[in-house]
C-alpha cells in the first residue's frame, strides 16, 4: 500500500534538461512539502502524488479517489557486480552475504532525499515485465547519478527483465525502465 | 563409479594433512591466476597467498560439501542412479538444451559437447548472456587484441568500458593491466592512462585518469563519436553533448590521447553488451579498435567473468565451428543467437529437457525462462545447493575444479592454463559424471535406433 499524503492536486511538470537533472523546482518544492508532512504525519492517507524522475507526473485513473496521486518515480535500473556478491556465490546462495547482497537496492542520496526515503525502507520496483519489493540503501558519495539505481545482480534483477533477447540471446539486463513506488 | 561420500567429519578431522600447493590456479574470475600458494589442512584450504578477495573467498569457502554425490526428485540417490535417470531424460527428449559450462574445465566441456550432438540437441553456454553480443560481433567485424602479457609490458592507454574490474576482476589493475612494470613501460602506473567509461562512478573509476560519465544507454553514440573523431570529421557540439552526455572538446580531448598512445588497450565488459544495442554496441567498439590502428597500435579484450567461460567458447567452437547457441537437430551444427540460445529457448518455452553444467539459470534468468525450466525435469552439476540444483530432476554434487579437479581452463585472452588441485574431494568430477552419461546415451539411442529400423513403415513401397 502506498503512502500517501494530502493536496498536492493537479501538478503538471515538464521535461527538464538532462536525464540526470533533478526534478523540477515545482517538483522540488512539491517533494518538500510531501516529506514535511509525511514526517509531521505519516499515516495520513489521503492523496497518491504520482512524480517520475524526470519531472513527468503520473495520475492513477483506476484509483477509487480520482483526484488522488500515488508516489511513484521513475528510474534506470543498471544491475551489475558487487565483489560482495562474487564473495556471497562462493560462500553460498542460500546464505545471508548473498542474500542481502542481492536484495539491497542502491539509490542516490539526493534521490533517497527527495522522495524522503531512509536506509532499510521498502520500495516496490515495477518494471513492464515484472515486480519486486526491496529494500533500499544510499549509494555511497558519488558512486551513483541521481536517476539511476543500482541492484546486484540476484533474483530481484531477474524478476524485472523480459524473456525476449531482440536476436541477440542476451536479454536486457541493465538499464531497464523502472518505476519505484514507495511502500 | 562414485557413490554418496561417507559424512563422519570425525574421521576426516584425525587425517589432517598440512601442505602447501604452489602456483595454484583460481578460476573464480577470467583473470585466472596462476601464482596462488594454496595452504592447505587436510580437505581445507586455509590460506590463499597473492589471491584477491574474490580469490579468497573462491578458495576459502570450497570445502568439501557434505551431503549426498546425488539427488534424484530431491531424495539421496546413488550417483549410478543418477546417471541413468539423466541419460535417460536426455535420450527420450525432443529438444534437449544443454547449458552452462563456463565454471567447469575443458575436459568436461568437450563431452558435453558431444552428448549434444549424439542427442541432437541444443548445447549453449553462459556466454550467451555474458559477451554472447561480442561473439556476434567478433564474426562481424573481428577482433584486433592481444594477450594478457602484452598488456602489461606494452600498453601505455588503457581503457575500461562498461567494466568494473575493481568489483568484478580485483587483481585486473595490479596483475595485468595498470600497475604493473613493463618491458615498454617501467614506470608501471606512472607511464600509464587509465580512463574509465561507465553511467556511474564504480569503484574502478577512483583509480582512473579520466573519468567519462556517459548518459545510460549510449554506448552506441558514445562510440560512434569517438570513431567520428578518429576520422577527424567535424560533430555538432550540442548534439553529441545531448546523445552521450558528456561534451565534445572532452571527447576529443581522449580521442587526441588515444592518437599520441604508443599502445592502447580497451577492455570492454557487460555495460555495453547487457544493455540496449547489445552486439551493435560491441560492434562499435570493435570497429573503433579497428580504427585506432589507423593511428598507433590499437586492441581490445572483453573482460570475461566466469573462470573457463573464455574455455567454453573455445572448446565448442573447435567441436562445432561456432562458439555458443548451437542447435544440432538436423544432424550438423546451426548458429543462429536468439534462436538456439539458451535464455530464448527456455523463455519460448521449447526445451522439454536440460543438462545444467555449472551454472546458476534459475537464479540469474529471466522470469519466463525460469518458469519454464522449473516445468521441465533437468540434470544440474554444482559442488553447492543453488537455485538451480534445487528445482532440478536429477542434481549432482561435485568436485570443484581447480580445488579438487585438475584440468585446463582458458584465461579471458584465450591463453589455456592447466589447474593444480588441493585436495581431493569424495564427490565425481563433472568430467567423470559427463563421460558415464555420454556412454548410457550412446546405448539408449542405439536402442532407440533399433526400434526406428524395426519399425513398419507406413509410406507405400
Amino acid at each position: 500500500m502506498c503512502r500517501v499524503i494530502a493536496g498536492l492536486g493537479k501538478l503538471h511538470l515538464g521535461y527538464h534538461g538532462n536525464w540526470w537533472a533533478t526534478t523540477s523546482h515545482l517538483a522540488r518544492a512539491s517533494r518538500k512539502s510531501y516529506n514535511q508532512r509525511r514526517k509531521s504525519n505519516p499515516n495520513t492517507l489521503v492523496d497518491k502524488t504520482s512524480m517520475s524522475h524526470n519531472g513527468r507526473l503520473r495520475t492513477h485513473q483506476d484509483s477509487p479517489h480520482s483526484d488522488l496521486f500515488c508516489m511513484v518515480a521513475s528510474f534506470i535500473l543498471i544491475p551489475g557486480r558487487t565483489s560482495r556478491q562474487g564473495c556471497g556465490i562462493n560462500e553460498g546462495k542460500f546464505n545471508e552475504t548473498y542474500q542481502q547482497e542481492t536484495h539491497l537496492l542502491q539509490v542516490a542520496p539526493s534521490d533517497m532525499e527527495q522522495l524522503g526515503l531512509t536506509a532499510g525502507d521498502t520500495v516496490r520496483l515495477t518494471s513492464d515485465f515484472g515486480q519486486a519489493e526491496v529494500p533500499v540503501i544510499a549509494a555511497k558519495r558519488d558512486e551513483l547519478p541521481a536517476g539511476l539505481l543500482f541492484i546486484a545482480y540476484g533474483d530481484i534483477s531477474s524478476r524485472l527483465m523480459g524473456g525476449d533477447t531482440h536476436g541477440s540471446g542476451m536479454p536486457t539486463s541493465k538499464g531497464l525502465d523502472v518505476e519505484l513506488e514507495i511502500l | 563409479m562414485a557413490v554418496s561420500p561417507p559424512l563422519d567429519a570425525k574421521q576426516l578431522d584425525n587425517q589432517v594433512e598440512h601442505k602447501v600447493v604452489q602456483d595454484a590456479t583460481c578460476t573464480f574470475c577470467g583473470c585466472v591466476c596462476d601464482d596462488i600458494d594454496l595452504h592447505v589442512e587436510g580437505d581445507k584450504i586455509v590460506d590463499a597467498k597473492r589471491a584477491c578477495v574474490l580469490g579468497s573467498s573462491w578458495f576459502l569457502n570450497h570445502e568439501i560439501e557434505h551431503r549426498p554425490s546425488c539427488h534424484i526428485d530431491g531424495n539421496p540417490a546413488e550417483v549410478a542412479q543418477g546417471v541413468e535417470r539423466a541419460a535417460q531424460i536426455l535420450a527420450q527428449s525432443k529438444y534437449p538444451l544443454i547449458y552452462g559450462l563456463s565454471d567447469t574445465t575443458s575436459e568436461s566441456q568437450r563431452v558435453a559437447v558431444s552428448i549434444a550432438d549424439w542427442i541432437d540437441g541444443t548445447v549453449d553456454t553462459t556466454t550467451s548472456v555474458c559477451h554472447g553480443p561480442s561473439g556476434m560481433a567478433f564474426q562481424g567485424v573481428g577482433e584486433v587484441t592481444c594477450s594478457l602479457g602484452e598488456v602489461r609490458n606494452r600498453a601505455d592507454m588503457v581503457m575500461f568500458w562498461g567494466s568494473n574490474p575493481a568489483e568484478s576482476h580485483p587483481r585486473h589493475f595490479t596483475k595485468y593491466s595498470l600497475m604493473p612494470k613493463g618491458m615498454f613501460v617501467p614506470n608501471g602506473r606512472k607511464d600509464r592512462t587509465a580512463v574509465i567509461v561507465d553511467v556511474r562512478k564504480t569503484k574502478s573509476a577512483k583509480a582512473a585518469d579520466i573519468f567519462v560519465q556517459i548518459k545510460p544507454r549510449s554506448d552506441f553514440e558514445g562510440l560512434w563519436t569517438l570513431r567520428a573523431l578518429a576520422q577527424d570529421i567535424e560533430l555538432d557540439a550540442d548534439q553529441v553533448l545531448a546523445d552521450t552526455g558528456y561534451p565534445l572538446d572532452k571527447w576529443q580531448d581522449l580521442m587526441d590521447r588515444m592518437k599520441r598512445a604508443r599502445f592502447g588497450v580497451i577492455f570492454f565488459g557487460m555495460g555495453l553488451t547487457m544493455t540496449r544495442g547489445k552486439h551493435a554496441n560491441s560492434e562499435a567498439l570493435l570497429a573503433l579498435t579497428r580504427d585506432m590502428n589507423r593511428h598507433t597500435r590499437f586492441v581490445c579484450k572483453p573482460n570475461r567473468g566466469h573462470g573457463n567461460v573464455t574455455g567454453a567458447d573455445n572448446v565448442v567452437a573447435w567441436r562445432t565451428g561456432y562458439p555458443f547457441g548451437v542447435n544440432m537437430s538436423r544432424g550438423y551444427p546451426r548458429f543462429n543467437p536468439g534462436e538456439y540460445t539458451a535464455s530464448d529457448v527456455l523463455a519460448r518455452g521449447e526445451a522439454d529437457a536440460a543438462m545444467i553444467i555449472a551454472s546458476d539459470p534459475m537464479g540469474n534468468f529471466s522470469q519466463p525462462a525460469r518458469e519454464h525450466l522449473k516445468s521441465i525435469p533437468y540434470i544440474a552439476f554444482d559442488p553447492k545447493e543453488t537455485p538451480t540444483t534445487r528445482h532440478s530432476a536429477v542434481a549432482f554434487t561435485v568436485a570443484t575444479y581447480g580445488i579438487n579437479v585438475p584440468g585446463t581452463v582458458y584465461r579471458m585472452d584465450d591463453v589455456p592454463i592447466p589447474l593444480r588441485p588441493a585436495f581431493e574431494s569424495p564427490h565425481p568430477s563433472d568430467l567423470e559424471l559427463l563421460t558415464n552419461i555420454e556412454k548410457r546415451v550412446r546405448e539408449l539411442k542405439k536402442q532407440q535406433s533399433a526400434v526406428k529400423k524395426h519399425r513398419p513403415s507406413l509410406r507405400p513401397a
